[in-house]
């Protein structure tokens, strides 16, 4: 709990005269042109009028790391005399009801990416977005996985985890559970971290 | 003896009972004809028919001695009996007899109905009370119907009084619709609701087509390819429906063909719209047929049928099998989006649904390959607006009914702190909030003012009862409905609440539940009613009742005139559809649903195209006034695509009914070869000579035969393919107390033997069992088949008087022969529907006279409606 505040805590910066940031680490980042989906959902997050006008902006997303920046006003009503943890709820709630749910936040990832282990899976019959999201989320679900990519072009998931929570088998397991047939040879093969 | 003849005969004429005579006190000419021609099969020993004429007086006070006395003068008159084989009597000694008896039965039958009119009191049926408050408030797709217990039937209709019983259900369900047609027709707000256009496409969330899409059964397609943003199931199906939603791949604007038909699971629903505001609405959609190959998006076979259907939401709606009606069926063309719009009046949580309905049932859900290996005929369908509703004029006509031209207002409850706020529907509550349309509330309570409410009131009332009561109200009538407004006031409710209390009781009265028909000669108003019941199941219009307020409706070139206008007017259909549906039990088309394995090409859109057939050709024979031999023989038939390859008929292209000229070796044309009539007198399985035969003496030649002795068991059907029908039936008919029955029932049966369960043309039975492999022929390369190919069929027979004919070619030529039995069946069918009470023995002269005039004219159908209806039996209660 300890960690979290203190990680919640250096997250938040003034960023200009009355208005603060936060970082988080966004999950349904599964391909680029989320970034897009993600700006067109999420780029104002406004609540309800009455009670909570103030507004959070998306100030910047970077999907290589996953991260994704917020900014709100924090001397307006939800987020005026609002505890840390209460603004990142409230943030939260926010994103997951204009983007139904698709995306997310988390507290940025206390692992560097060397101590990440990727681990990459070919699959087979993604034929579309939907069917990419729901091997994402199959995945992006099991504790462990710090964030993952799905390219149903190429046949290919693949996820950035931490070895001490989560293995492979895991995620392999997840995917067949979702329906999702794996490509077993080639998955052996091509299990090699690509350069980011 | 002579002088006690002539004595009963002058008894009769001066209008005496005839009292009941024993066997030997009947007059010398019937005890003669008994004895010389009748006895040597009726006598007590051989009591032939089980009938011993020598033991037998005439109690014609007695209905079951009245009834057999009827049915002997009947076949003597008509030359049935004494039979064939014997001599015939001679004129001096049938004439007496006959006359007697003519005369004899005739007063019996006046002494019987005497005082009461042909027609007992009658009250509306379901269809024509729903008929009725739907013209009477203007909400032409109000549903009442199912809010009512059933009509029983009575002579072949439920329009007659002996069938028309009422209870306490019927009083408790009268209070409850009218209560809802008085929620639909008054307004309860200053401005009508606002006109909303949703734009739906077959994949809206909540739909089945979304899951169908991802396994295969349909595609998504755009500029008729497949949309490369969703592909078609190909190898691996679409999987997790959810994470596709979520993603948007249902909310698109692209096109969705579609490869299954309806069924047990599936069901396509346009989730859209979802009516919260009864009324009409605006339907278009756009529609296409194209052959889909492996991916490849191809020119279809022809034009495909798309079935539209308001879908009636049950429980929370979610989910398939809600219960629904035909809009109708439409042309999807190959390659060609083809718009279609249709106006209609939509209920509470209504909503539009659709169905492949000419595509035979595949599914590729379990195919290996799905939609990529699939080969087939698919319609799309681009999208579908519904728009509405549509309101001309605020308030509504349903409203001004009862209010006039009353200024609505809010209704403060501070300003009137002892009255009551009038009823309110909360729709907000009992919408299911399915669709993308949206509430459009209105704040405060708006309701009807009036500044003089009693006057008001009497004014209003003084227009709306006569319509409602179909005739004029008396000022003592109306004052009492005034009074109950005028009580109501006093309890404490608002001037809406105290009317619609009035209105309420008269809904629930006999003046409006009950036909009001004054003993003999019909007055003006009920002529008018009995016209527009006939003719349109409803109350009569404002020019009827102003020609009966003229009192010029009986005038014979008036009344003319108005059934032309009538039967031009689009209420008619209602007539096309009600007379038929029971005079030929086309009511009864989906009592059986065909054995799958026997008949797997039958399809609800076969079925609904079968009766569209039928009410085709009866409103064809009524417009073009073609003769009445066309009911059992023409040259002509009245299809679709689907009926006509049913057929084998070639050139018919789309869903649309239209006349289509027969090829000189066809064997159909005439009620008796249509696939409707056909399947209502098979069992689902196989077919019967009985029940066919019955059908055509009972409903085409009005020769009703004798229902069968309890004793005896129904023939089973045997669908191993060993005996044929024919074979069975020998053996009942080598029965000697069967066979004179069967003799005359059978015949027409036999010939019709060339027709299956559901019209299809056979010369040889479908077996399940025996037989051999069975061609395809005509069924859709998509239908797998199991059936076999059993005995062949017999469409031999013989009528009872000697003809006979080897198939039913041959049979519809004989009964065309015989046009004055097919006028006058027609015409006592008519008066039975029309009337409301079967036709008399002492009507036989007047629907002679019908016969004769419309005979000598040509014998057109329009001719003889017209003749009946100028006719004394139509103009007397």
């Amino acid at each position: 709990m300890k960690t979290f505040l203190l990680i919640l805590l250096l997250m938040i910066r003034v960023a200009s005269a009355g208005e603060a940031t936060l970082q988080f680490r966004i999950t349904g980042l599964f391909q680029p042109d989320r970034i897009e989906d993600l700006r067109r959902q999420a780029g104002t997050l406004r609540g309800n009028e009455k009670d909570s006008p103030g507004e959070v902006r998306l100030t910047d997303v970077n999907y290589e790391t996953s991260v994704a920046t917020f900014a709100y006003d924090p001397d307006v009503k939800p987020f005026k005399g609002a505890k840390a943890d209460k603004v990142v709820e409230c943030i939260g709630n926010l994103l997951r009801g204009a983007t139904k749910n698709t995306f997310n936040i988390f507290p940025v990832s206390a692992l560097t990416p060397e101590q990440q282990k990727s681990e990459r899976i070919a699959v087979a019959g993604l034929d579309c977005k939907g069917c990419a999201y729901g091997a994402y989320r199959a995945i992006a679900a099991i504790d462990g996985v710090e964030r993952a990519r799905v390219d149903f072009k190429e046949g290919r998931v693949t996820a950035w985890i931490d070895p001490a929570k989560t293995n492979r088998d895991a995620l392999v397991a997840a995917l067949k559970k979702a329906h999702v047939e794996l490509v077993e040879a080639d998955a052996a093969a091509t299990n090699k971290l690509p350069k980011q | 003896m002579r002088h006690l003849e002539s004595a009963l005969v002058a008894s009769v004429l001066l209008g005496v009972l005839v009292p009941a005579l024993t066997a030997a006190e009947l007059p010398l000419s019937v005890r003669d004809l008994i004895s010389n021609r009748c006895a040597d099969c009726h006598d007590a020993e051989t009591k032939k028919g089980n009938l011993d004429l020598t033991a037998h007086g005439a109690d014609f006070s007695n209905a079951e001695s009245f009834a057999r006395w009827v049915k002997i003068y009947e076949r003597v008159e008509a030359g049935e009996m004494p039979p064939k084989k014997k001599a015939r009597p001679t004129a001096e000694e049938l004439k007496p007899a006959l006359a007697w008896l003519k005369l004899t039965l005739t007063a019996a039958d006046d002494a019987r109905l005497a005082g009461t009119g042909r027609t007992a009191l009658r009250r509306l049926t379901r269809v024509e009370y729903e008929n009725t408050m739907r013209d009477l408030f203007d909400l032409p797709g109000i549903a009442l119907q199912g809010l009512l217990p059933p009509d029983g039937t009575a002579h072949g209709f439920d329009k007659n009084s002996d069938a028309l019983s009422i209870s306490h259900v019927n009083l408790s369900k009268y209070v409850e619709a009218a209560d809802h047609t008085l929620d639909l027709a008054i307004a309860t707000r200053p401005e009508a609701p606002r006109v909303q256009k949703v734009r739906s496409s077959l994949l809206c969330r909540g739909g089945q087509a979304p899951s169908l899409t991802m396994q295969g059964d349909g595609v998504v397609l755009r500029e008729m390819k497949p949309d490369p943003a969703y592909p078609p199931a190909g190898a691996q199906k679409h999987e997790d429906q959810g994470a596709h939603e979520a993603m948007g791949m249902f909310e698109t604007e692209s096109s969705v063909g579609i490869f299954r038909r309806e069924d047990e699971s599936v069901n396509y629903y346009f989730r859209g719209h979802t009516t919260i505001y009864p009324g009409r609405y605006r339907v278009r959609t756009s529609l296409w047929a194209f052959q889909w190959d492996k991916g490849q998006v191809l020119p279809a076979r022809g034009t495909e049928a798309m079935r539209l259907a308001a879908v009636q939401l049950t429980a929370d709606g979610r989910g398939g099998q809600h219960p629904n009606y035909t809009l109708g069926y439409y042309d999807a063309p190959s390659l060609k989006p083809t718009e279609h719009e249709l106006e209609v009046w939509l209920n509470e949580n209504e909503m539009i649904g659709c169905d492949v309905a000419s595509l035979a049932p595949v599914a590729n859900y379990s195919r290996k390959g799905h939609a990529m290996a699939f080969t087939g005929p698919a319609i799309a369908v681009d999208w579908i607006d519904v728009e509405g509703p549509l309101n001309d004029v605020w308030p509504p006509r349903s409203h001004r009914v009862m209010f006039g031209e009353l200024p609505l207002g809010e209704f403060f409850a501070k300003d009137h702190p002892e009255v009551h706020a009038p009823r309110r529907i909360n729709l907000e509550k009992l919408w299911l909030r399915l669709g993308k349309n949206e509430l459009d509330p209105v704040t405060g309570i708006w309701t009807v003012h009036s500044e003089q409410p009693l006057a008001d009131a009497d004014k209003l009332l003084a227009k709306f009862l006569p319509k409602a009561f179909r005739r004029p109200v008396t000022d003592e009538l109306r004052k009492r409905y005034v009074a109950l407004v005028e009580a109501r006031l006093k309890s404490g409710d608002c001037f809406e609440s105290a009317m619609r209390w009035a209105c309420r009781a008269a809904l629930c009265s006999p003046d409006f539940l009950y036909h009001y028909e004054p003993v003999a000669k019909l007055d003006d108003f009920a002529l008018a009613n009995r016209l527009s019941y006939f003719l349109w199941n409803s109350l009569p219009d404002e020019q009827l009742t102003k020609l009966a307020s003229a009192g010029t409706l009986h005038d014979a070139k008036t009344l003319r005139a108005e059934v032309e206008r009538m039967l031009a007017d689009k209420k008619s259909a209602r007539f096309i559809e009600d007379f038929p549906g029971q005079w030929l039990k086309l009511r009864l088309i989906a009592a059986n649903d065909p054995d799958k394995k026997l008949y797997p090409e039958f399809s609800p859109y076969l079925q609904d195209s079968m009766v569209a057939e039928t009410r085709a050709y009866f409103r064809e024979l009524i417009e073009k006034n073609l003769d009445v031999t066309n009911l059992v023989q023409s040259d002509f038939a009245m299809l679709n695509e689907k009926l006509a390859v049913h057929y084998g008929i070639e050139g018919v292209s789309g869903p649309a009914i239209r006349r289509v000229k027969l090829p000189r070796d066809c064997l159909r044309g005439g009620l008796l070869t249509q696939a409707s009539v056909l399947k209502i007198t098979a069992n689902g399985t196989t077919t019967s000579p009985v029940p066919r035969g019955a059908f055509v003496m009972d409903r085409i030649l009005g020769r009703p035969p004798e229902p069968p002795p309890s004793s005896v068991p129904a023939v089973e059907p045997d669908v191993r393919g060993t005996v044929t029908i024919r074979e069975q039936l020998a053996k009942h008919r080598n029965d000697p107390s069967c066979a004179g029955c069967h003799a005359k029932i059978d015949p027409p049966g036999f010939a019709l033997e060339n027709f299956d369960v559901i019209g299809g043309f056979r010369t040889r039975y479908r077996s399940l069992e025996n037989g051999d492999p069975a061609p395809r022929g005509k069924i859709d390369p998509f239908i797998s088949i199991s059936f076999k190919l059993g005995p062949p069929v017999d469409a031999t027979g013989e009528m009872p008087d000697g003809r006979a004919f080897k198939d039913v070619r041959e049979l519809q030529t004989q009964l065309s022969a015989d046009r004055r039995a097919l006028l006058k069946n027609l015409a006592r069918q008519w008066l039975t529907y029309a009337t409301g009470r079967e036709i008399a023995f002492r009507d036989s002269d007047a629907v002679n006279a019908i016969v004769d005039a419309a005979d000598k004219y040509g014998g057109g159908l329009r001719t003889l409606l017209h003749d009946v209806i100028q006719s004394p039996l139509f103009q007397t209660r």
